[in-house]
């Protein structure tokens, strides 16, 4: 009934509205793929404030309407390492879970245009890899205020951490006098597993010998309590497995469930298994045109339908890239080429980044009430010979690039 | 009360000029401020201060001194490090919120005769970027020695200063060559330094909020701050901050900080905004023009050690290029750059009570084509062109 009231009240506003708002409009489409699997024609999307207030099948588009072949929802990376430099974590402390990457973003980087221009409208953004555990991940929509407190939406809360090798490379052994972080730091995938279970458990114990307590402690018991996603980067199988077993240790000592997302899980197709039994959903990276990804695992343009055969929850990432042949889009597209259908490639891109990140009733779909955000496509999206003619981020259009090479 | 008046009284005995009559200077301009301008003009000077300016300024027995030319208040340099150089600070403590700049601060050296040379008359010190808190800054007269306050603004870093991700300096470490091979160095790490922009930020906020520490001083304008940044992000990060605690002061920006001239005007902070010279000063106009029509009080910084003096009045110049109506860009080097500082009470105009710093040009003070005939400081001449061997 609510939202029936304030669609009356929208439509009651619209004819002001429209002529004043730089977040309000309409866009015209031969096709709306709504990622829930329905494809409908000859669409009219209205937004008022930012909000999706229409959506009018069967419609003609007026002449000022802007037009295209196909519009969808618009992309969430889950893996967007925009502005991702060593700044960005703090690394006089392995295990560093308190503060947030949010701290560290550079919201006037070009990178955030550019990405919205390629259709990708909310990232969320992680601490980069060089710590065990780098600290809280950052929600935002890839235009809008530059104030970050404003940008940030508020979704789930992520932990970030490193499995592998990332974490412990450029790490020096502790011989002679101890000088550096450097040989504080762990240097073999060991070392960093042990700093993970170390935590955990020192956490876990802290409630009843408080001596144990240290800074960041409260977010591994909100981790452990589920609260909190815990988002490991873990590229190859061994490393997916010490995630997943780290996981599953956890609540077989009784300390918590732990909802668990791994990104850049290159290799999940060599034990599929193990993650259909831990119910863990993955983030797979962009794929290579060589068979490598990620500290040296292999990942082939199949992973994406594997694990759909599979039933196992992903999304696809394009880290962010916006170099033409690398972007979110063209990610969808190679994991198509790898057998993929369309609308789950389409959902792996919008629908199912948005649950992730919990904020399901704003993002990810085409429908009344949710955000206006939108891409609107000169052919099928995610062919290679279709560009994206125009973004709308919040109801704002994202100004256009050029379609003429330089 | 008697010890108050014996106060007041001390400045003119230590001059030796308790009976100073003053001076009254008549030039053919006095630019007071901003557009204001009296052509011919008078300025009463006594005890190095000014007394009235006007049209015709009743002077008494003060005999009348006849300049040719236009006279300005003394002109002020916003953020110069290299007058206090690497004695500005220490690097080895992250957290130094007590320190004072004015310890280490040499007042005979001769980069300061060059800037008061070129008019300036007025120079705010900051110590090198290499702290989170680098302590208390200094604002100096640059003839005379005289320091305005006897604790400057406190300096929080929100740029690379603000954390330590130098290599390890340890001959032979291995760093692998990769761009993230690079971390705090170990030496310094155990005295307090973190490695990124969050860490640091997080080690603010303790301080600020700490009872312990003379950071708390910064909340609600107990003590003016001096916000050092350079990328929008960080001026954004720093704005955010001062908005939070309620901070006063002046923000330290880089040449692209016009994009947040609304966010600054609603903090009240006033703008010392990084020089911009020949090169490329697109951004530079076009910030400075963007924060004079948000009324934004600003002015630039001078880092003398690299940059010849006259650099100051290029930016006011190239302002004026790029569309900056001449009392504003005059302003940019007077009183607007004094009111960007918490300086507005003492210098920074040519007004009653005001210190008596100033300058004797050839031509109007913002053209580049002018010259420095003569520089006053607290009254006192301290230099003249045609003494140097300059000619008329």
């Amino acid at each position: 009934m609510k939202r029936l009231i304030s669609v009356a009240l929208f439509a009651l506003a619209l004819p002001t509205a429209w002529a004043q708002d730089a977040d309000s409009g309409s866009v015209f489409a031969d096709v709306l793929y709504t990622s829930k699997g329905h494809a409908l024609k000859n669409v009219m999307v209205t937004f008022v404030d930012g909000k999706i207030t229409a959506i009018t099948p069967g419609a003609t588009a007026g002449e000022d309407t802007p037009r295209g072949a196909a519009l969808t929802a618009g992309m969430i990376d889950l893996s967007a390492r925009v502005t991702y430099s060593s700044t960005a974590v703090e690394q006089t402390n392995e295990v560093e879970a308190s503060l947030s990457v949010a701290g560290a973003l550079d919201l006037f980087d070009p990178e955030w245009l550019r990405m919205a221009r390629t259709g990708t409208t909310t990232v969320l953004t992680t601490p980069p890899d060089r710590n065990v555990v780098g600290g809280l991940c950052a929600i935002v929509k890839t235009q809008g205020s530059t104030d970050i407190a404003k940008r940030q939406l508020k979704g789930r809360t992520f932990l970030r951490g490193a499995m592998g090798d990332a974490p412990s490379s450029g790490n020096r052994p502790a011989w002679g006098s101890p000088n550096s972080i450097y040989n504080r730091r762990p240097t073999t995938r060991m070392g960093v597993e042990w700093e993970w279970r170390k935590a955990f458990f020192d956490a876990a114990a802290a409630k009843d010998y408080p001596e144990l307590e240290f800074p960041g402690a409260d977010v591994f018991r909100a981790v452990l309590s589920g609260n909190v996603t815990l988002y490991v980067q873990a590229f190859t199988a061994i490393d997916m497995r010490t995630a997943v077993f780290l996981k599953e240790e956890m609540k077989a000592e009784g300390f918590g469930d732990i909802q668990m997302w791994l990104d850049g899980t290159a290799e999940a197709w060599k034990d599929p298994q193990l993650l259909q039994r831990s119910g863990t959903g993955v983030v797979l990276p962009p794929f290579p045109s060589n068979g490598y990804s990620g500290e040296g695992s292999f990942f082939a343009w199949f992973v994406a339908k594997d694990l759909d055969q599979r039933g196992i929850p992903f999304a696809l990432s394009a880290h962010g890239e916006t170099q033409a042949g690398r972007t979110l889009a063209d990610q969808a597209g190679r994991a198509m080429r790898g057998g993929l259908e369309f609308e789950k490639a389409l959902a792996a891109v919008t629908l199912i980044p948005a649950r992730v990140l919990g904020l399901e009733d704003r993002l990810g779909s085409v429908e009344v009430g949710k955000d206006a955000d939108l891409v609107l496509w000169s052919g099928p999206p995610f062919e290679l010979t279709s560009r994206v003619l125009a973004v709308w981020v919040s109801g704002e259009t994202v100004p256009a690039a050029s379609t003429t090479p330089r | 009360m008697l010890l108050e008046l014996l106060l007041s009284l001390a400045p003119a005995i230590a001059s030796g000029a308790a009976a100073d009559t003053g001076v009254v200077y008549q030039a053919d301009h006095v630019h007071v401020a901003g557009n204001k301008v009296f052509s011919p003009g008078q300025v009463l000077v006594r005890d190095g201060r000014i007394v009235a300016v006007g049209e015709k300024v009743d002077g008494g027995q003060a005999p009348q001194v006849e300049l040719h030319g236009h006279l300005s208040s003394g002109l002020i340099a916003l953020g110069e490090t290299s007058l206090l150089g690497e004695e500005g600070t220490d690097t080895t403590r992250f957290l130094m919120p007590e320190v004072e700049a004015r310890m280490t601060f040499d007042p005979s050296q001769p980069a300061l005769a060059r800037l008061a040379a070129e008019g300036i008359t007025t120079v705010v010190l900051t110590p090198p970027s290499y702290n989170l808190l680098a302590g208390r800054g200094l604002i100096a007269k640059t003839a005379g020695g005289r320091i305005l306050a006897a604790s400057g603004p406190m300096h929080v870093a929100f740029d690379s200063g603000m954390f330590n991700d130098r290599p390890d300096p340890t001959p032979g470490a291995d760093f692998g060559g990769g761009f993230f091979f690079f971390g705090p160095n170990g030496a310094v790490n155990p005295n307090g330094y973190r490695s990124s922009y969050p860490g640091a930020a997080d080690l603010l906020e303790k301080a600020v909020e700490s009872k312990d520490s003379a950071a708390a001083g910064l909340k609600d304008g107990a003590v003016r701050a001096w916000l050092r940044s350079d990328s929008r992000a960080e001026s954004s990060r720093a704005l955010a901050f001062a908005q939070r605690h309620k901070v006063k002061g002046t923000l330290e920006a880089g040449p692209r900080i016009g994009d947040l001239a609304p966010q600054i005007k609603e903090s009240g902070l006033g703008i010392a905004m990084t020089l911009f010279g020949e090169r490329n000063p697109h951004f530079g106009v076009q910030s400075a023009l963007a924060l004079a029509k948000a009324g934004v009080n600003f002015g630039f910084c001078l880092d003398a050690g690299a940059q010849h003096p006259v650099r100051l009045r290029l930016a006011a110049a190239l302002c004026r290029r790029g569309g900056m109506e001449e009392g504003q860009a005059f302003d940019t080097l007077t009183a607007g750059a004094a009111r960007a500082a918490g300086l507005e009470k003492q210098v920074g105009s040519i007004a009653a009570g005001l210190d008596a710093d100033l300058v004797l040009w050839s031509g109007a003070p913002t053209e580049l084509t002018s010259r420095v005939l003569q520089v006053w400081v607290d009254g006192k001449s301290v230099h003249q062109a045609a003494a140097q061997g300059a000619k008329e």
